[in-house]
């Protein structure tokens, strides 16, 4: 049997929270067919943009994850450029029902800050970004070329350690598109 | 009829032992040994059209399988006694003897789905029941004061309220539903009432889940204690340790678990080993003189249920060894816990 009275009470607390910037709306009075929206966050490709996520609740939800998946279409290594599928271990094995669906479109929106384009859902996108990271980023970073720590931030969000990102900007001379290829490289 | 269920039983334990193996690097290769051990037991019984018989044990080692078959039986089962369990290793001397030295002290046993969650439900069902068979009312009282002062951990833990309160007032209706007794109709609980709820999936998930965020506030609560258990096990931190190994259904329990748990609802929980492994020292299976070991898991005075029955002013030393004080015992088999019942010492 579907646990409607959870899933109203998180309705009710996404609604009241207007700070964290994602929404959920119900479709149709269906408490099990959800349309959820993560906005792209700041400072990458995704700023400005706002996603759509088709989000459905089986039977055993919350003991089991929603289904999510993107209806805009993103560009980005773990998300489906055709079908918006997701690949998150939050949404696979490591859900538990101490999440909710807000914290799940979190997630999907730091991931969006942090590809782990090692662990693809669209292999394309992932060789590109591995590949072709100058491209990948340019707009992004031509931004704002920073200073030391702004870069050295910026590689942090990517998902690497700050002393490990702090040796590799000083060995490539403070470029931080050469530490990146060789933090990638390396790992 | 017969063979076909006590096929399935033995190949639910082979599975599981499967499942350890894979969850506790540490214990693979005794696990490994139980599987064969009951593989081989599986293998002289399932010479039928046993469910799992012949080549489908190769693919024993997919959970999912063994799951999916579980998942027809009842989350908590009738309460059998020893001789079918018994019946599941009879071609197995070592089990068989075991099991014979195991009557002595128990009665019983009830199977609990082997679903992963096995430890949280048999624990939950298990101090219910006492509490219901004892009609024991200062007891119940005693465990809802644990229940909020559970509440308190998880909140501390950063749970969001709405994941576990409705959780929460539901066992505490159940333990309200408890203490007023079957004498009052369409109020009270009676021990149909308890197994209707645990049969329940909802009802059942929800305790389950529940017992889970209770025992991952209170790993949370005493990090320092609990680190470097939790290294032991799963060679992380603490919170990576509950997010994924506490948190989420289905991941099996081991020992952190089971202190956890213990502390958390102050309540004695005592598991009797069955596997293969002789005890050094003691004689071959045939004379009986095969005993399980047996761990007993006492509450810490540091625990939530301590720290509640201290300030509500009844001693809070914890131990509870009585036989006034609630207790939930269990058996276990590789990668598997049932509840067990122990014979009333006159």
């Amino acid at each position: 049997m579907v646990d409607f009275g959870r899933i109203q009470k998180e309705l009710r607390e996404i609604g009241n929270d207007k700070a964290s910037g994602v929404t959920v709306e119900v479709v149709n009075d269906n408490l099990q067919r959800l349309i959820g929206s993560v906005p792209g966050p700041k400072d990458t490709p995704y700023d400005g943009g706002l996603f759509k996520v088709d989000i459905q609740l089986d039977e055993q939800y919350p003991f089991a994850p929603p289904k999510m998946r993107f209806t805009t279409r993103v560009w980005h290594p773990n998300v489906s450029s055709a079908s918006g599928a997701i690949c998150l271990d939050i949404l696979k094995d490591q859900w538990s029902p101490a999440l909710t669906l807000k914290t799940a479109l979190l997630s999907l929106q730091a991931l969006l800050s942090s590809p782990q384009p090692d662990d693809p859902q669209d292999a394309v996108v992932a060789k590109q970004y591995l590949s072709d990271f100058e491209t990948y980023w340019t707009e992004a970073f031509a931004r704002d070329s920073g200073d030391h720590e702004a870069r050295l931030k910026r590689i942090c969000e990517m998902g690497f350690a700050r002393d490990e990102a702090d040796k590799a900007l000083a060995a490539a001379g403070g470029d931080e598109n050469a530490a990146l290829e060789a933090l990638l490289g390396g790992g | 009829m017969a063979d076909s269920a006590s096929g399935s039983a033995v190949a639910a334990a082979v599975a599981d032992g499967a499942a350890a193996a894979a969850a506790a690097a540490a214990e693979a290769a005794a696990v490994a040994e139980e599987v064969r051990a009951v593989a081989a037991a599986a293998d002289a019984e399932a010479g039928g059209p046993g469910v799992f018989s012949g080549e489908r044990l190769d693919d024993m080692t997919n959970i999912d399988i063994v799951r999916e078959e579980e998942a027809k039986k009842p989350y908590v089962g009738d309460k059998e006694t020893l001789e079918s369990l018994m019946q599941d290793y009879r071609a197995y001397p070592v089990f068989v003897a075991k099991i014979r030295s195991l009557a002595s002290r128990y009665g019983g046993i009830r199977r609990v789905r082997s679903d992963g969650n096995c430890f949280f439900r048999a624990t939950a069902f298990g101090l219910l029941e006492w509490l219901l068979v004892n009609e024991a009312d200062s007891e119940c009282q005693n465990f809802l004061r644990t229940l909020e002062a559970c509440k308190d951990r998880m909140v501390g833990a950063g749970f969001d309220p709405l994941v576990f309160e409705d959780a929460l007032d539901m066992l505490a209706g159940m333990v309200n539903a408890i203490c007023v007794g079957a004498s009052v109709p369409g109020q009270g609980a009676d021990a149909s009432t308890l197994l209707a709820n645990f049969r329940d999936d909802t009802v059942s998930n929800m305790v389950v889940m529940l017992l889970r965020f209770i025992t991952s506030a209170e790993i949370q609560a005493r990090q320092d204690h609990f680190a470097p258990f939790v290294l032991g096990v799963a060679d992380t931190d603490v919170q990576t340790f509950c997010r994924r190994f506490v948190e989420p259904m289905a991941e099996e329990s081991d020992h952190v678990h089971a202190q956890a748990l213990c502390d958390a609802l102050r309540v004695p929980i005592t598991v009797v080993y069955l596997d293969s492994h002789e005890r050094s020292g003691v004689g071959g299976g045939a004379g009986g003189s095969t005993e399980c070991e047996v761990h007993r898991f006492e509450p810490s005075d540091e625990g939530a249920g301590s720290i509640a029955a201290a300030a509500a002013g009844d001693g809070g030393g914890g131990a509870g060894t009585g036989r006034g004080r609630p207790s939930v015992h269990l058996l276990y088999r590789p990668g598997h816990y049932d509840i067990s019942y122990p014979k009333l010492i006159a």
